[in-house]
């Protein structure tokens, strides 16, 4: 087994991206899509503490990454409240049927 | 070596996991397997030498937004569906989009000569110095987040509340 390195991190956040961005595309409940977004915000952060480790100086790496969490917090909070309108409106949060400006 | 390991659990947890969101038909699984993945970054994290982003992890994704994102999944769906289901639309396109750039993406960093330092320091509490950086060189971001947050939480607020012209109409 190799020692772990820089570019075994890069590597799962490249998974992670992927199965974000796959989950994103392929999906029509708001909810779940908002989970794919999760994912690659994860991804990012993981990819910053990385380089932060092994190429940077200082920390500010993972002060980078604890923006990235509080810009998903206030996301989550923001897109929640959102997607809790829609369904109180339409009764649906499949976003390819919430296709009217008004009600 | 023991430690490679046991990385290579976490890792394979980590993206086993963020695959059974992507794939899952079931919401309540697919939020699951978000909380699995979140600890894996979060073991990463403790690999790292990130302790404070690791706590931090815990506490804002598991603790907070997962939570909100299940209370979402269980406001969500009428009281007479009988699952909560969610299909997969187009499932084709999107594997051959995400397998793409997950390729390329693999290619560019197995290519790319990373500029690594030489040794690395040992891993040591980073709570002061984060401290010290929030109140001097990152003073204005720190101040921003905080002003976001709080215009995050007033527009969430103001968002959800129940408004009286819709209670006539009859809301679900």
């Amino acid at each position: 087994m190799p020692e772990i390195g820089l570019v075994h991190y890069l590597c799962l956040g490249a998974g992670l991206m992927a199965c974000g961005v796959f989950t994103v595309l392929s999906r029509r409940n708001a909810i779940v899509i908002l989970m794919g977004i999760e994912l690659i915000l994860n991804a990012a952060a993981l990819n910053f503490v990385a380089f932060d480790r092994y190429v940077a100086e200082g920390l500010s790496g993972q002060l980078v990454a604890v923006f990235i969490i509080v810009i998903a917090a206030a996301e989550a909070a923001v897109a929640l409240a959102i997607v809790l309108t829609i369904f109180r409106n339409f009764q649906t949060v499949q976003v390819n049927q919430v296709d009217r400006l008004r009600h | 070596m023991v430690s490679s390991l046991i990385w290579a659990l976490f890792a394979a947890m980590t993206i086993g996991a963020a695959v059974a969101v992507a794939s899952s038909k079931n919401v309540v699984h697919c939020g699951f397997g978000l909380l699995f993945s979140l600890l894996g970054v979060c073991a990463m994290y403790v690999f790292l030498g990130a302790d404070f982003l690791a706590a931090t992890q815990v506490i804002v994704y598991v603790g907070g937004i997962l939570v909100l994102i299940l209370f979402g999944v269980m406001m969500t769906h009428r009281v007479d569906a009988k699952n909560l289901r969610s299909e997969l639309v187009q499932p084709i396109a999107a594997l051959i989009a995400a397998g793409l750039m997950f390729v390329l993406s693999i290619g560019m960093i197995v290519d790319q000569v990373w500029p690594e330092k030489a040794a690395l320091e040992a891993v040591t509490p980073t709570t002061k110095a984060f401290g010290v950086s929030f109140l001097t060189d990152f003073l204005f971001p720190f101040e921003f987040a905080s002003i976001l947050l709080l215009v995050a939480m007033m527009g969430a607020a103001m968002f959800t509340r129940e408004q009286k012209d819709d209670e006539e109409a009859g809301d679900a």
